[in-house]
């Protein structure tokens, strides 16, 4: 589940942050592989906000930074989302 | 808050790299803009580099000539340790650099203090002063200690993130915050802790602690002085900055409603606007007569 997700997340971002990727593809996915791509704020909030209508879900202000700096540490926070409203 | 606001707080420096070089060797990063018009020098603050002056200063650049520089220990600029006092050199040494006799000084927050140094240290290089959401207090200097000092505390504590959490319900106001929401707190976050290191940090708020409030420095400035606050800054109050008004010897004040500590950020057009109308008022000649406050401001 959590690979799905991240190819959704990395094309989403491709989508959202393709004039600073200028056609570049997204390949790094670890640690700090969102902060190490230099995205705006605006970028970046719009990215999250691509995530929320995404994924259907809604951030808040407790959400670790190692999620939004990291693109498969957003993964798997999405994926737990998912699962807890799962049940 | 605004788009540009947001986007300001992003280190767009575009490879040009103009530094001068102070007498102690620091090499001060900074930017010209403009071609006319009397020079207004922006003095940056622990958070706001001088690139992101940029952002706000668009409607200023066609009959202004803008200086905006980091301060040392600061984005472009090189590390070097040094005391508070320092920056008022270091900008005289700039300004000597650049061959400019007389400037207006933008200064925010606590490089307030930078911009009252110079102008008691030389007076006749400041045509006016603009002080953004000055902790500037007739009663001296220890609530804004004892909050530089708890934002220390916190760095210390828990980081960078700590001392991000703690300053970004002061700093933005009320309605910046809740237009906002959570996702412009994340994406600022992300980007003040990409752009800052613990060192650098604490090395600037260590400064803040030394700076001095000296309420009699105040009465010593004879240039023409703009008091501009928001009205939900955390760190002043409309009736302080008459006090403070009143101390020296030339000054009015602006209120703008519905911001908080950094007017440039959340209200960029009314921010703009009140430099130019300042500016207009002392280069005719007729300030503070002549300066019409915006809002609910009081002319001293």
């Amino acid at each position: 589940m959590t690979d799905d997700i991240l190819r959704r997340l990395v094309a989403l971002l491709e989508r959202v942050a393709a004039v600073e990727l200028d056609g570049r593809p997204v390949t790094e996915t670890g640690p700090d592989s969102l902060r190490a791509l230099g995205l705006t704020s605006v970028r970046l909030m719009e990215f999250l906000v691509a995530v929320e209508d995404e994924f259907d879900l809604i951030w808040d202000d407790d959400v670790e930074e190692s999620v939004i700096g990291s693109l498969e540490g957003m993964a798997r926070y999405i994926a737990e989302g998912a699962a807890v409203r799962a049940g | 808050m605004k788009r540009e606001g947001i986007e300001s707080w992003d280190l767009a420096y575009d490879g040009k790299q103009d530094l001068h070089e102070t007498e102690d060797g620091c090499k001060l990063y900074y930017e010209v803009r403009g071609e006319s018009g009397p020079v207004v020098t922006f003095v940056s603050t622990i958070y706001v580099v001088s690139t992101a002056w940029r952002n706000f200063t668009g409607g200023l650049v066609d009959n202004h000539r803008l200086l905006t520089y980091d301060l040392r220990n600061q984005g472009a600029s090189e590390s070097k340790p040094a005391d508070f006092a320092r920056h008022a050199d270091d900008l005289r040494s700039l300004l000597d650099g650049l061959g400019i006799e007389k400037t207006y000084l933008v200064g925010t927050s606590i490089s307030t203090l930078i911009c009252r140094d110079f102008a008691v240290a030389h007076p006749d290089r400041v045509a006016g002063l603009i002080l953004v959401g000055p902790p500037l207090s007739p009663k001296g200097s220890s609530r804004r200690r004892r909050i530089a000092k708890s934002w220390l505390n916190a760095l210390e504590t828990g980081g960078p993130r700590a001392l991000f959490d703690l300053i970004y319900p002061l700093v933005f106001g009320e309605k910046a915050i809740a237009e906002g929401g959570s996702g412009a707190y994340l994406a600022l976050r992300e980007r003040f802790l990409a752009m800052n290191s613990t060192a650098q940090l604490a090395a600037n708020l260590r400064e803040a602690l030394e700076a001095d409030d000296k309420a009699e420095l105040l009465e010593r400035i004879p240039a023409p002085t703009l008091l501009l606050s928001g009205d939900d800054d955390f760190s002043t109050t409309e009736s302080t900055l008459r006090n403070v008004a009143g101390l020296l010897q030339s000054a009015a004040v602006e209120i703008i409603e519905e911001c908080g500590h950094l007017p440039y950020f959340e209200r960029p057009a009314e921010f703009q606007d009140a430099i130019a109308r300042f500016v207009a008022s002392v280069e005719g000649g007729g300030f503070p007569e002549t300066f019409v406050p915006r809002a609910a401001g009081v002319l001293v």
